[in-house]
């Protein structure tokens, strides 16, 4: 199969979408179309990983070095078969979530429609392509998080576009200045390079860091995170939990080993500034989802917390820094997911927000609550679970590198590990352990878990948790031989 | 095919020949005499644009005796890409303001509306051709009067104290370019461009003083800054294209100030010698206003609270990406040119969709009472999405293209210190005004689009406008295609500078 494959695959959802916002079929066509269209598209992204050869296709050359055009990698390969795993699932949680709500068939359209533009993501060959895709990204999320209309919904989705905005303009320069000092922008897996970095190179850099950081919520740019939690949970859970937020880990693993290699930057200020950022993130997050008692907002500064592991563990710029990245990125998403999606039943089966809520919600909803607990393990990494494998890795690929910088961030690494036990698995324990009290006993008393819809998603991630934690060793060695 | 040497001429000749028709002609005969011209002059431009760039510049007599006694026209392919976008982006915001028009202005006036823009285009046509400074200062002249009657043609109390600001300001920079133009004359003895860069080049090999000829540089580069609008003399933009009509902002702000510019452009690399120039401070001057302008024209537009305003100080800042680009020297002139051509293409498409914005809410400016206003009117709410995309540097659009520009041509000369203090204030400059040009037309973008409306009054469906669809369409493609296939432009302009000098 060759490349031009792929402009189809993303664009299934796309036009799909496109058609139901402007025909605006009735519900259940609606339905059929959105399941058609998704599971089409991922199946399709299945054959091509395993069909599709590496090579690029030009789409349009617009001056030399600037080119639009598409290319399945191996990291593409990986961030495409993860997504295409847990959008159906995603969207089919996301028909039992929304079930009552007026405005589903707008929700409904861009949910699909997203899909496209994150598989547009992982395609892109080059740069350029990618931010492009980076951009739409913005844009298209959008309304998905102002969907509530509530004024609290509309603020967060201004603070959300002001800081992505912001930070796509810096890269914007940013990505001129690297692809003037490279001469070129495609993505190439390069870790011996002969040439040194340039100033220009290296300010570039930064300022793309600085630019896709604002979606891999580095610390000061994280602010949009907790309060684009107001949005409805598949958004939460779905966006800014795996696609927006990894899109932006994935641009950062780009830069950092795709185009000018990592050896480039390796040694010099930028990667220590990166550690330094990533180790500062790691604890600020884990220390306010430990503060924070609404259940969404604790674990939106979990994912602060997780997705500076990724940060840190590209900041090794080592082959086994990369591998640690993915394993880390692939094991966060489905964990995550997970506790989202226990998290929205939780809020939608019983309207318990915070966590003092909680106590006996167990006994109401014991598969749930199970599943919950299973993804707890995971994000600690408790042995057997699949967080554990990596940040195993992710440990591994610190020490190895043998850096005052590195040795702090792994420091971090398992001070955050111990406090994300706490903050994560206190919740199970309250759930299954505390009897309820008069304030939340209402809670309790309306609590159910009939929507199979909702708890089929659930069920399947946390098993996945647990597979992916025993088999593990199918999972390390398909990334090593990916990049060793 | 010598018979295309004479096109040039004739463009001004038959723009001339229209002016005087059109202000005796009633108001629609004239108007289809304007658009019979422009397609024309237009047609003539792509033909001088390839005959040229085929065949090099060609030096054009005016009369039998040769260049230092006679006038002269002299033109590239640079002048043609000018002369073809000049008449091309006055057709398209004439087609797009063509019904505000007709509601702005008083009916017995509507054809000395015409008679200003033919004016205006053959000032435009002739500054871009012309060989000759004081041929340059008298359609300068022109150019200026046509655009104090373009200010005032809405004849509205605001509108008139705006044209005679805007007045004001433009004699000033006439005055100040006349006076340079004086102390030229008496340096060289020539008005011929060629001729006076000739001796200029001598007085500066040969040690003599070079004091006349500094003033005359700064006199006139101050002159023709002022009347584009350089910073800081850029406060007389909020008046005088926000509260006029359709065509008449579009034209000032698209084409006019371009105008002067051009003209600046002409006189550092055919009349002063872009090497002579060097030997000066003058770059390095307009280099710094031109980074000032680009972040004072966009802190400037980022404070008003009518959308129109704000686009108007936008302009600020594209003058001063311009101008960045005139003062990093012959590298980044590409640059310069390729932003005028796509500043010429986006801000008409803005004012006129934002005027049609305004309509839908019933003539109210204010932001918060545009709420919902992209779902009124449609067409208008993409066109403004698209040139708002464009102005912020979106890929694809012709807007990314001059950013890749300035980027690159910036970091060219990194061998002196001087190349490198430049780069580091292009690059810091690109993307603090990048930063504030996305918050505020994006804001914009996102509040036409805003269907949450608390506001008391009813939106008005604007009425279909075949017209501007029309000129919206060519825009958005025009826009689109600079952008996608930029390269074919950028080696024209690239040709057509070599040929500059």
């Amino acid at each position: 199969m060759s490349s031009w494959v792929l402009i189809i695959i993303f664009i299934i959802p796309l036009l799909s979408g496109l058609l139901m916002s402007i025909f605006k079929p009735k519900d259940r066509l609606m339905k059929i179309i959105s399941y058609t269209s998704v599971i089409l598209t991922s199946i399709l992204v299945w054959f091509s990983i395993f069909l599709i050869q590496d090579e690029g296709f030009v789409i349009l050359k617009i001056v030399e070095k600037y080119q639009i055009s598409l290319r399945f990698d191996n990291a593409g390969k990986i961030f495409a078969g993860m997504v295409s795993l847990l959008w159906p699932l995603a969207l089919m949680y996301s028909y039992g979530y929304m079930k009552h709500d007026e405005r589903r068939g707008i929700y409904n359209n861009f949910y699909v429609m997203t899909y496209g533009v994150v598989l547009g993501l992982c395609f892109s060959e080059n740069l350029l392509t990618m931010f492009i895709f980076y951009e739409m990204l913005t844009f298209i999320t959008l309304p998905l998080i102002i969907h509530p209309m509530t004024s609290e919904a509309k603020r967060a989705g201004r603070i959300y576009l002001y800081y992505s905005l912001s930070g796509s303009s810096l890269s914007l320069v940013g990505m001129i200045m690297m692809t003037t000092s490279l001469g070129t922008n495609s993505f190439n897996l390069a870790f011996e390079m002969s040439q040194s970095a340039s100033t220009l190179y290296q300010i570039g850099f930064v300022f793309c860091f600085l630019g896709f950081g604002v979606k891999s919520a580095i610390f000061p740019l994280h602010y949009w995170l907790p309060t684009a939690g107001v949005a409805p949970t598949p958004t939460t859970a779905l966006l800014h939990a795996v696609a927006v937020v990894k899109a932006g880990v994935f641009a950062l693993i780009r830069i950092t080993y795709y185009l000018g290699g990592a050896s480039l930057l390796q040694g010099t200020w930028i990667q220590y500034f990166m550690m330094m950022v990533a180790s500062f993130t790691i604890l600020f997050g884990s220390i306010k989802a430990l503060k924070e008692q609404h259940l969404k907002r604790r674990f939106a500064y979990s994912t602060i917390s997780n997705l500076s592991y990724i940060v840190l563990a590209i900041s090794f710029m080592s082959r086994l820094g990369l591998v640690s990245a993915f394993l880390h990125l692939v094991i966060h998403s489905i964990t995550k997911i997970c506790l989202f999606f226990c998290c929205g039943e939780i809020i939608e089966n019983s309207s318990a927000k915070y966590v003092y809520e909680l106590n006996g919600i167990g006994k109401k909803m014991p598969l749930t609550m199970i599943s919950f607990t299973l993804a707890s393990c995971s994000i600690t990494g408790i042995p057997l679970f699949a967080g554990f494998v990596s940040k195993y890795y992710l440990i591994k690929a610190g020490l190895s590198l043998a850096n005052v910088f590195s040795y702090i961030g792994v420091g971090c690494l398992i001070v955050s590990a111990l406090l994300t036990a706490v903050y994560s698995l206190s919740i199970p324990f309250v759930s299954f352990v505390n009897k309820p009290n008069e304030k939340n006993q209402q809670i309790i008393d309306k609590a159910n878990e009939n929507s199979k819809e909702m708890l089929a998603p659930i069920i399947t991630f946390s098993l996945l948790c647990l597979v992916l934690g025993v088999g593990s060793s199918f999972l390390v060695s398909l990334f090593m031989n990916l990049f060793m | 095919m010598s018979f295309i040497i004479n096109l040039p001429l004739f463009t001004v000749i038959l723009g001339l020949v229209a002016v005087v028709l059109t202000s005796f002609l009633n108001g629609k005969i004239s108007k289809i005499i304007n658009i019979v011209v422009e397609i024309t002059a237009i047609v003539f431009g792509i033909l001088v644009t390839i005959y040229t760039s085929k065949n090099g510049y060609v030096e054009y007599q005016l009369g039998h005796l040769a260049a230092p006694f006679c006038n002269q026209i002299r033109f590239g392919p640079y002048e043609g890409v000018l002369a073809i976008m000049i008449p091309l982006v006055m057709l398209l915001s004439l087609l797009a303001g063509d019904s505000h028009a007709k509601r702005d202005i008083v009916p017995n006036k509507i054809h000395s509306f015409y008679t200003l823009l033919d004016l205006a285009l053959v000032a435009l046509i002739a500054i871009v051709y012309t060989d000759d400074i004081f041929t340059g200062f008298v359609f300068l002249e022109i150019s200026t009067l046509s655009s104090v009657g373009l200010t005032m043609i809405k004849n509205h109390g605001r509108q008139i104290a705006a044209a005679l600001r805007y007045m004001i300001i433009n004699l000033l920079g006439s005055g100040l370019f006349l006076l340079g133009c004086i102390f030229i004359y008496g340096e060289t003895g020539y008005l011929s461009m060629t001729y006076i860069q000739g001796k200029i080049t001598e007085i500066f090999a040969s040690n003599q003083s070079v004091v006349g000829l500094t003033i005359a540089f700064t006199l006139i580069s101050i002159g023709l800054s002022v009347k584009s609008g350089l910073f800081p003399f850029y406060f007389w933009m909020g008046d005088t294209y926000g509260e006029n009509t359709t065509t008449a902002s579009s034209v000032l702000s698209g084409l006019i100030s371009k105008g002067y510019i051009i003209l600046l452009i002409k006189f550092i690399y055919r009349t002063f010698g872009i090497n002579n120039v060097l030997q000066t401070s003058l770059l390095d001057v307009l280099f710094i206003l031109g980074a000032l302008g680009m972040i004072f024209g966009s802190i400037t537009a980022i404070r008003q609270k009518v959308i129109n305003k704000m686009v108007s100080y936008s302009s600020a800042a594209q003058i001063g990406y311009v101008f960045l680009g005139i003062g990093l020297g012959e590298v980044g002139l590409v640059a310069a040119t390729f932003h005028i051509l796509t500043h010429a293409l986006c801000k008409p498409l803005l004012f006129s969709t934002s005027n049609r914005l305004i309509d839908a809410s019933g003539k109210r400016k204010k932001f918060a009472n545009l709420k919902g206003t992209g779902y009124a009117d449609k067409i208008a709410g993409i066109g403004f999405t698209i040139g708002s995309l464009s102005m912020v540097g979106c890929p694809l659009l012709a807007g990314f293209i001059s950013k890749y520009l300035f980027v690159t041509e910036s970091i060219m000369d990194m061998s002196t210190t001087t190349g490198k203090v430049k780069a580091i204030i292009t690059i810091i400059a690109l993307v603090v005004s990048t930063l504030l040009n996305t918050i505020y037309y994006l804001r914009t973008v996102m509040t036409i689009f805003n269907t949450n409306r608390e506001e008391t009054f009813e939106l008005k469906r604007n009425k279909y406008d075949p017209m501007f669809v029309i000129s919206t369409i060519c825009f958005i493609a025009l826009i689109f295609a600079l952008g996608m296939f930029p390269s074919s432009i950028i080696s024209l302009i690239e040709q057509g500078i070599a040929l500059l000098g």
